[in-house]
């Protein structure tokens, strides 16, 4: 999902400068980084989640299969062609076209979404200590704590995460790339048991399995939107809104030696958000199947009913090497507003925020919603980067027109932002377009508004 | 020794992914099938660092 990259490769290096051709990378390294990044804690949550927005077999497996191809386009098509013409970081690219004040605002919201994604996985890891320690946990819904042992446990979990990600990052890192295979293993382990458990003895009637016992479609639970084939379409397609139309990953994509590597990211759609989001979506059917009543979305108690203790360490494993680059990376994020402090000190303090906001289970319960959202806040910026690349000189404008100017806030890209994020909120509020689906749109109004504010501000000077 | 790890961390995972198709298969009971995939899970981290490269940032 919406994990940051912890990546394989340098991407700390050629911060200022297009990476040279000595410097680029083949086919493989992108398929590897791409499988195992997108294998992560947050597939726990979202696979239930599905179930609980009452999604039918068919709208789910079609949709997640039509909705990944377009991720994977779109990376491909929008991401990786720009990435390998300029071979610029993101920041440096945007900060030609921005100017050094609006990156930072940037990069503030990017960091903020990062730290609260960082607090949904420390609640995801916390759900595992939960069935050793045996503490209530929060219910489906649940927006507020309900036990002191659970903010114990979370604020303890929050700390340590925090504390590693400050002091241990490149160790965790490094875990974390190791436990990539084991991982994917534990998801097919959690899948195949998963429908054993739920009577499934020949594969041959799988289908009719996840049509009356897994994905029965009908109501979701309170609190739900219910999901059809466009709902789950869209989710896949835009959860990692920020990364391929939000352009994050052109930070990534510099490094390629072809754009069609964008093709790569299909291994990271079809493991982490397909068969993991299927596997994880089993597990909770399973739970509904065996206990009726009890509609919690814990993925500690969930793995740990399939693969016993070693689901239970999968859990903890995948919430932490996903908080370790999220809260490295919020860290970064805002430590570029005062350059001068201390990274470990800015880290530590931004886990202390995401461990607080982990203790009420809003984001993680809320989870489809907050990941359309982070798509939504960054996909403006992508946009503008995507006009000022390929059209802003044939309507006779300048492109990267902080860079010419010496301007620090570029105020055409700027409001461009601010008025699509301004327009979407309100097709939210009060057009009643849903979450899932105002990118789309709102991806159209930040590259017309782009346009338009820049021919009135070139005109200007 | 590097060759011996890394088969030994491949066995892991095919013992992981065994334990699960043979309770499928109802050939091991559910704690049997979880019993492995924990032994599987050590086997793997045990194993994995003796040879994989530590390429972190």
């Amino acid at each position: 999902m919406t994990e940051p990259h912890h990546h394989h490769d340098p991407v700390e290096e050629y911060e200022r400068e297009p990476v040279p051709p000595r410097a680029l990378l083949g086919l493989k390294s992108y398929v590897g980084q791409f499988a195992g990044e997108h294998v992560a804690g947050t597939e726990l949550m979202i696979g239930p989640l599905f179930l609980a927005a009452g999604v039918s077999a068919f709208d789910l497996i079609i949709g997640l299969l039509v909705g990944n191809l377009l991720a994977v386009l779109s990376w491909t098509l929008f991401t990786a062609p720009i990435a390998t013409r300029v071979r610029l970081t993101l920041y440096y690219q945007l900060e030609k076209i921005c100017g050094r004040q609006l990156v930072t605002l940037y990069n503030v919201a990017n960091g903020v979404m990062f730290t609260f994604l960082a607090g949904a996985m420390i609640t995801v890891s916390t759900t595992a200590l939960g069935v050793w320690f045996r503490f209530p946990m929060p219910g489906f819904g649940d927006l507020m704590p309900n036990s002191t042992g659970w903010v114990v446990a979370v604020l303890l979990t929050g700390a340590l995460f925090s504390f590693v990600a400050a002091y241990g990052y490149k160790l965790v890192a490094a875990f974390a790339n190791m436990a990539v295979p084991w991982m994917v293993a534990m998801f097919i382990a959690f899948g195949i048991i998963g429908l054993r458990e739920l009577g499934l003895t020949s594969p041959g009637d799988f289908w009719l399995l996840a049509q009356t016992l897994i994905w029965k479609g009908g109501d979701p639970m309170p609190g739900q939107a219910k999901f059809t084939f466009w709902h789950v379409m869209f989710f896949a397609w835009f959860c990692n809104m920020a990364w391929h139309i939000g352009m994050a990953d052109l930070s990534l994509f510099r490094y390629a030696r072809k754009s069609w590597y964008g093709l790569a990211s299909a291994a990271g759609m079809y493991i982490g958000h397909f068969m993991a989001w299927i596997a994880a979506s089993i597990l909770y059917a399973l739970q509904l199947h065996q206990e009726p009543s009890n509609t919690a979305v814990l993925p500690g108690p969930l793995a740990y009913r399939a693969c016993g203790v070693a689901g239970l360490l999968c859990v903890v494993i995948a919430g932490w090497t996903t908080a370790n680059p999220t809260l490295y990376r919020a860290g970064l994020a805002f430590q570029s507003l005062v350059p001068s402090s201390s990274r470990f000190r800015v880290t530590l303090l931004t886990g202390l925020v995401a461990s607080v906001t982990a203790v009420f289970p809003l984001v993680t319960m809320k989870l489809l919603d907050f990941v359309a959202l982070w798509g939504m806040i960054l996909m403006p910026m992508g946009a503008v980067i995507f006009v000022d690349f390929w059209l802003l000189e044939r309507f006779g404008l300048r492109r990267n027109y902080a860079e010419a100017t010496g301007a620090t806030f570029n105020w055409a890209a700027g409001l461009a932002w601010l008025l699509t994020m301004a327009v979407c909120t309100a097709l939210v509020q009060f057009a009643r377009v849903q979450i899932y689906f105002v990118s789309l749109p709102g991806w159209f109004v930040a590259a017309i508004l782009y346009v338009a504010l820049s021919k009135v501000r070139q005109k200007q000077s | 020794m590097k060759r011996i790890a890394e088969t030994l961390s491949w066995l892991a995972l095919g013992v992981t992914l065994a334990a699960a198709c043979l309770f499928f298969a109802d050939r091991l009971d559910l704690r049997q099938a979880q019993a492995w995939i924990l032994g599987g899970t050590v086997l793997w981290f045990v194993a994995t660092p003796f040879w994989m490269e530590h390429k972190a940032k």
